[in-house]
C-alpha cells in the first residue's frame, strides 16, 4: 500500500480537536454478557456498533449528549449525559420477548462501520422458529429471505443461489468446517450455547474471507458476572445442559448436548444406532468490567453403528479459539486472535447407492491473526492480517456405484490481509476495502465498496459491490436430500486444474422502520467463475470426469415487511430469484433455483403464560431434468437437457406453542410443543420415479411418472426447559 | 431468563391481522398452484441404443441394438429391434475393420467378426437409420486371476453359504482397467448376476442359483465401467449405449 494512501486512511479517522469521547460497554442485564453489534446512536443520528466485547466509543461535539442503545431481542435504553462520565459507561439492556419482525432490521443512522449492511440477524430464543424434533440454529435461518434449505430434511443454508458449501460458517468469528449432525439435518452447535446467528450477504465486510458467497456467524453465550446459573432442556432425542458463572474479572459458560436414537431405532425394528455429543464453552476476561479476552471451545462427535455394533461411521469437529486485546487506547485497538480447528471423519465399508465406501477425511487448521482498528464519529479504519497452516486429507475409496472417489493430501500456508476505511459524508457513509487471500501458489485480490445513504422519513438506501473468493472447494451433492449424504469432497485450488472460486457481487438495499412497522428489501446480482460440482447422474454426455467446473450467475429481489405490537408480531417475506450455472454448454438453471418464495412468520401471546408461533413457507418448484427415453428392457433412463423442466411447488406450515411455568427449586420453566409440516406437505421436489417402478405389477404399463422424492408427515415435538 | 412471565404484557390475538394473512396466504397458494407440474415433452426423434463390449481373445464381438422408447409412451417389456437394413456400423482396430452383421434368429443382436487384443484401441463408427454414431475404447493391458487357481469352481457342502449366497474367495491382478466386474451366467448364456469387485482380493458372494454355469472376471475400460454403474453413463456419440472393452478370465461353476 502506498504511503499516501495510508495517510489518507488515517486522516479519515482522525477526530477533530474539539470533540469529546464517551467509552462504554453494553451488556445483558440478566447475565452480564457483552452484546456485540449493538447500535449506539448519538447526536445527529451518528451510529456506532459495539465490537465483539460489547465495547463502543462515541465521539461528539460536546455535552449534553443523548445516546440511544438498541439491539434485537432487547429493550432499547437511552442515556442522557450532561458531562464527561468517569471511566467507562456500562449500559445494561434487558431482554424482551423476541419478535420475528425484529429481524427486519430498521435503519435510521449513519454507522461508520456499516456493520448491519447486508446482514440479517436471528436471535436464538425459544420459538423463533418452531422446533423440528429439536431446536436448531441453522433451521432458524429460515426466517432470512435469502436463505433456503434444499428440503425439509436439511439444515444446510443455501444463500442467494449458492450452495451451502460456498458459505463459510463461523463460531465466535472462527471458521468451523462441516458442523453438522447426521444427514446434515441438524447443526452441531447446541442451541443452548448460542445467543444468535446471522447471515452476512455479499458484498461482505473485508474482515470476512474464505467464502465466495455469504458468511453465517454464530455468536455463543458467555457467563454472567457475580453469580452462577444453569439449566437443562429435554426433547425427544436430546438432553441439553448448561452452566455459567463468573466474577468481576472472569466469566465462564459451558453447554453440552447428547442424543441417541439407537434405542428408539431398535424398538422400531431398525438395525442401526446413532448418537452424538456436542459441547461449547467460553471464557470471558474482564478489566474494570470491560471485556478484553474471549476463549472459545467447541467439540462434537457423531457415530453410526452397524448391525453388529461396530462403528460404521464416526465424525466430529473441534475448535479452540482465543481473541484478546493486545493494546487499546481510546478508539484505537490492536487485537490478536488464534485458532486451532480439526474435522475428522471415518467411514468403514459402508454401502451407499450400490457402492462400498471407505472414507478417511481430515481437515485441520492452526493459525492466528492481528487486527488494528480505529473509530471516530466521522469514520473508521481497520487493517488486519492472518496466517494459518491448513491440512486436508481427503481419502474416499469407492467401489462400484456412481459415487466419486478422492485421494487428496494437501498442506499449505494460508495468508490473509485486509484493510478498509469508512467515512461519513453528510447523509452518506462510504466503506472502501481491499482483501487478499492466498494459499500455496494461488491467491485472490478482493476489492469491496459499500455505502449507505440516509433518506428522509426514516428510509435508508444501501449499495455495495465487491469480489469474494474461495481457495478450496467443499463439494457434496447439491441436490435435494432424500438420502443421507455422508461425506464431502475437498478440492484445493491450484492443484489438478482446480480453479479459485471468484464471484463478483452487487447489491442495492432499501430499509425503513418506525418502531412498529418495518420494511427491508434487497436487490442483488452476482457473476462467478471456478464453481466446482459433482456431475449429476442425469448428465449423460459421453466422456468427461466425475467433476465439472463452470460459471455462475444469480440475481434476485428480497422483500420483507414486519409489524409488531405488544406481545405479537407478523413478518412477511417474498423472494424472487434466479440462479444459473454454465458447465460449458450454456446457462442452465441451478438445481436449487427456486423462482418464488413466500414466508409468513407470526407470533402472539395467549393469556399470560402462553405464546404461539407459526411459520408458513411456500416455494415454487425446483428444476428437474426430464426423462426423454427409456431403454428397454432393463430399463434405463435417457435424460434430456439438465434442469430444463420444473416440478411443482412445496408448502409447509409449522406451529409451536410455549408455556412458561415456575419450575422446581426456584427455576423458571418453559414447556414447548410444536408440529412441523402440520399440513402434511408437499415438502419434497419432484423427480422421475425409480426405473424399476416401470415394471408392471398387474396393471397396465405406463409412461415415466414424476413423483415426490419422499413423503414427510406432520412431526410433533415436545420439550421442557428449566433454567436456574 | 424467562421472557414470558412479565405481567405487564397485554395480549392481542394475531388474527386481527386477518386481511394481511388472507392476502399473503392466498398469494402463497397461488404461487404453489401456478407452479403446477407441466409434464416435460418427450422428443419425437428416434434414439438408437447400441450396447457392446469387445472382449480380448474372442473372435466374435456381440452387440445389442434396439430403439429406445419415448418417455411419454407406455412402457414396453420387449425390445424394439432395429431393421438390419438400417444398420451400417463398423468396428475398427488391431489392423482390421468389419461391419456389424445381424445374428440370425436374434433380431437385436449383431456380430462383428474381429479378433481383439489386449492393450489395443478400437472404434465404432457409422450410422443407424441415418443417425451418425461413433465411439472409441481401449482394451486393458492385463488380467490375471490367481485365486481360484483351477478353471472350475466347485461349490459343495464345504463351501460357506449363507442364505442365498455362497463365498468364492478370489485374488487377482490387473493393469489398465477402470474396474473389475464379475458376471455369472447360465448354460444358455443368460446373465444371472453382475457384481463389481471392491478390491484385488477378497470374497465374491455368488448367488445360490444352481443354473449358474460360468463365472467371468472382466477387467473393463472406463466406458464399460461407467455403463455398469447404478446410473449408467453412456459412451456412444449421437445415440445412447456403451462401446467398451474387457479382458476376460472365465471359470466354470459346478454345483455338487
Amino acid at each position: 500500500m502506498r504511503p499516501v494512501l495510508v495517510l489518507a486512511l488515517l486522516a479519515a479517522v482522525t477526530p477533530a480537536a474539539a470533540q469529546v469521547r464517551v467509552h462504554g460497554v453494553v451488556v445483558d442485564a440478566t447475565g452480564g454478557a457483552p452484546l456485540e453489534q449493538t447500535r449506539v446512536t448519538g447526536p445527529e443520528r451518528q451510529v456506532t456498533t459495539t465490537d465483539r466485547f460489547g465495547r463502543f466509543t462515541v465521539v461528539a461535539a460536546g455535552y449534553p449528549l443523548r445516546l440511544v442503545v438498541a439491539r434485537i431481542g432487547y429493550a432499547p435504553d437511552t442515556l442522557e449525559l450532561d458531562a464527561q462520565p468517569e471511566g467507562i459507561v456500562r449500559v445494561e439492556l434487558r431482554p424482551r420477548p423476541v419478535q420475528v419482525s425484529e429481524i427486519v432490521v430498521t435503519t435510521g443512522g449513519a454507522d461508520p462501520g456499516l456493520a448491519d449492511l447486508g446482514r440479517w440477524t436471528v436471535p436464538v430464543a425459544e420459538g423463533v422458529v418452531p422446533a423440528a424434533v429439536a431446536p436448531d440454529l441453522f433451521r432458524d435461518l429460515a426466517i432470512v429471505p435469502g436463505v433456503t434449505q434444499s428440503t425439509i430434511l436439511s439444515a444446510r443454508p443455501i444463500v442467494r443461489g449458492y450452495d451451502a458449501g460456498e458459505v463459510t460458517l463461523r463460531l465466535d468469528g472462527f471458521e468451523l468446517p462441516n458442523p453438522y449432525h447426521i444427514a446434515r439435518a441438524f447443526s452441531s452447535i447446541p442451541v443452548e450455547a448460542a445467543e444468535r446467528v446471522s447471515v452476512a450477504t455479499a458484498p461482505l465486510d473485508v474482515t470476512l474471507g474464505g467464502t465466495s458467497g455469504a458468511a453465517v456467524d454464530i455468536v455463543g453465550r458467555v457467563g454472567e458476572t457475580g453469580g452462577a446459573g444453569g439449566g437443562a432442556a429435554l426433547t425427544p432425542i436430546t438432553l441439553d445442559a448448561w452452566a455459567e458463572g463468573g466474577t468481576d474479572g472472569i466469566t465462564l459458560f459451558g453447554a453440552g448436548r447428547a442424543a441417541t436414537v439407537g434405542t428408539i431405532a431398535r424398538m422400531a425394528g431398525k438395525e442401526f444406532s446413532y448418537g452424538f455429543k456436542d459441547g461449547y464453552g467460553s471464557l470471558l476476561g474482564l478489566r474494570r468490567g470491560v471485556p478484553w479476552l474471549r476463549l472459545t471451545g467447541f467439540a462434537s462427535e457423531d457415530h453410526v453403528d452397524d448391525t453388529e455394533g461396530g462403528d460404521a461411521m464416526r465424525w466430529g469437529v473441534g475448535l479452540l479459539g482465543v481473541r484478546a486485546d493486545l493494546w487499546r487506547r481510546g478508539a484505537q485497538r490492536l487485537e490478536l486472535s488464534a485458532q486451532v480447528t480439526d474435522f475428522h471423519e471415518t467411514v468403514d465399508h459402508l454401502q451407499i447407492r450400490g457402492a462400498f465406501v471407505d472414507v478417511r477425511n481430515e481437515f485441520g487448521r492452526a493459525g492466528g491473526g492481528v487486527e488494528w482498528g480505529a473509530g471516530a464519529a466521522q469514520g473508521r479504519a481497520v487493517v488486519g492480517m492472518a496466517a494459518a497452516r491448513r491440512r486436508i486429507d481427503n481419502d474416499v475409496r469407492v467401489s462400484g456405484g456412481s459415487l466419486v472417489p478422492a485421494a487428496l493430501r494437501s498442506t499449505v500456508t494460508e495468508v490473509g490481509a485486509y484493510g478498509a476505511v469508512s467515512r461519513v459524508l453528510g447523509t452518506t457513509t462510504i466503506d472502501l476495502g481491499l482483501r487478499y487471500d492466498g494459499a500455496g501458489p494461488v491467491g485472490a485480490w478482493q476489492p469491496r465498496i459499500r455505502g449507505e445513504i440516509r433518506l428522509d422519513g426514516g428510509w435508508s438506501l444501501g449499495i455495495g459491490a465487491g469480489r469474494s473468493a474461495r481457495l478450496y472447494h467443499t463439494v457434496s451433492d447439491p441436490g435435494s436430500e432424500p438420502e443421507l449424504v455422508f461425506y464431502d469432497l475437498w478440492f484445493v485450488a491450484g492443484e489438478d486444474g482446480i480453479p479459485v472460486a471468484l464471484v463478483d457481487h452487487a447489491m442495492l438495499s432499501l430499509g425503513w422502520g418506525d418502531g412498529r412497522f418495518s420494511f427491508r428489501s434487497a436487490l442483488y446480482g452476482s457473476r462467478g467463475e471456478g464453481m466446482v460440482e459433482v456431475r449429476p447422474e442425469t448428465d449423460q454426455s459421453p466422456g468427461g470426469g466425475a467433476l465439472r467446473i463452470g460459471d455462475s450467475r444469480t440475481c434476485g429481489l428480497e422483500l420483507q415487511g414486519g409489524v409488531s405490537g405488544t406481545g405479537r408480531s407478523l413478518t412477511v417475506t417474498y423472494t424472487l430469484s434466479w440462479s444459473e450455472r454454465d458447465w460449458g454448454e450454456g446457462w442452465l438453471p441451478w438445481i436449487q433455483d427456486r423462482r418464488h418464495l413466500v414466508r409468513v412468520a407470526a407470533q402472539t401471546s395467549l393469556g399470560t403464560k402462553w405464546r404461539l408461533n407459526a411459520l408458513a413457507e411456500g416455494m415454487s418448484a425446483a428444476p428437474l431434468t426430464p426423462v426423454e427415453y427409456v431403454v428397454p428392457v432393463e430399463p434405463i433412463y435417457v435424460y434430456g437437457r439438465e434442469n430444463s423442466a420444473r416440478g411443482s411447488g412445496t408448502f409447509r406450515l409449522d406451529l409451536g406453542v410455549e408455556r412458561a411455568f415456575q419450575g422446581p427449586w426456584g427455576s423458571n420453566g418453559t414447556f414447548t410443543a410444536s408440529v412441523t409440516n402440520l399440513t402434511f406437505g408437499p415438502v419434497a421436489p419432484l423427480a422421475p420415479e425409480d426405473p424399476t417402478g416401470l415394471y408392471p405389477t398387474g396393471g397396465p404399463t405406463h409412461a415415466v411418472r414424476y413423483v415426490r422424492m419422499f413423503d414427510f408427515p406432520a412431526v410433533p415435538t415436545i420439550g421442557v426447559r428449566l433454567e436456574f | 431468563m424467562d421472557q414470558l412471565t412479565s405481567p405487564t404484557i397485554h395480549y392481542a390475538p394475531i388474527f386481527r391481522s386477518r386481511p394481511a394473512l388472507r392476502i399473503f396466504g392466498g398469494l402463497a397458494l397461488c404461487i404453489v398452484a401456478a407452479c403446477g407440474f407441466d409434464r416435460p415433452q418427450a422428443p419425437s426423434e428416434p434414439l438408437p441404443v447400441v450396447r457392446g463390449v469387445v472382449v480380448a481373445g474372442a473372435d466374435s464381438q456381440f452387440f445389442r441394438l434396439d430403439w429406445a422408447v419415448s418417455a411419454d409412451s407406455p412402457w414396453v417389456t420387449t425390445p424394439r429391434p432395429i431393421d438390419p437394413s438400417d444398420v451400417a456400423l463398423t468396428v475398427s482396430g488391431g489392423g482390421g475393420s468389419v461391419l456389424l452383421l445381424p445374428r440370425p434368429g436374434d433380431p437385436t443382436t449383431f456380430v462383428a467378426t474381429l479378433p481383439v487384443d489386449a492393450d489395443s484401441a478400437y472404434t465404432l463408427e457409422g450410422a443407424v437409420a441415418g443417425i451418425s454414431l461413433s465411439a472409441s475404447t481401449g482394451v486393458p493391458h492385463a488380467l490375471t486371476v490367481h485365486v481360484p487357481t483351477a478353471d472350475t469352481i466347485v461349490i459343495d457342502s464345504t463351501t460357506a453359504c449363507v442364505f442365498a449366497s455362497c463365498e468364492v474367495p478370489y485374488s487377482l491382478t490387473q493393469e489398465g482397467a477402470a474396474a473389475v466386474l464379475v458376471e455369472a451366467r447360465s448354460a444358455t448364456g443368460a446373465l444371472v448376476q453382475l457384481g463389481r469387485l471392491s478390491a484385488d482380493s477378497g470374497v465374491f458372494l455368488i448367488r445360490w442359483v444352481t443354473e449358474i454355469r460360468t463365472l467371468d472376471f472382466l477387467a473393463v475400460d472406463p466406458n464399460a465401467s461407467a455403463f455398469a454403474a447404478e446410473f449408467p453413463r453412456p459412451s456412444i456419440e449421437g445415440g445412447f449405449g456403451v462401446f467398451g472393452a474387457a479382458l476376460r478370465v472365465r471359470k466354470v461353476v459346478r454345483w455338487e
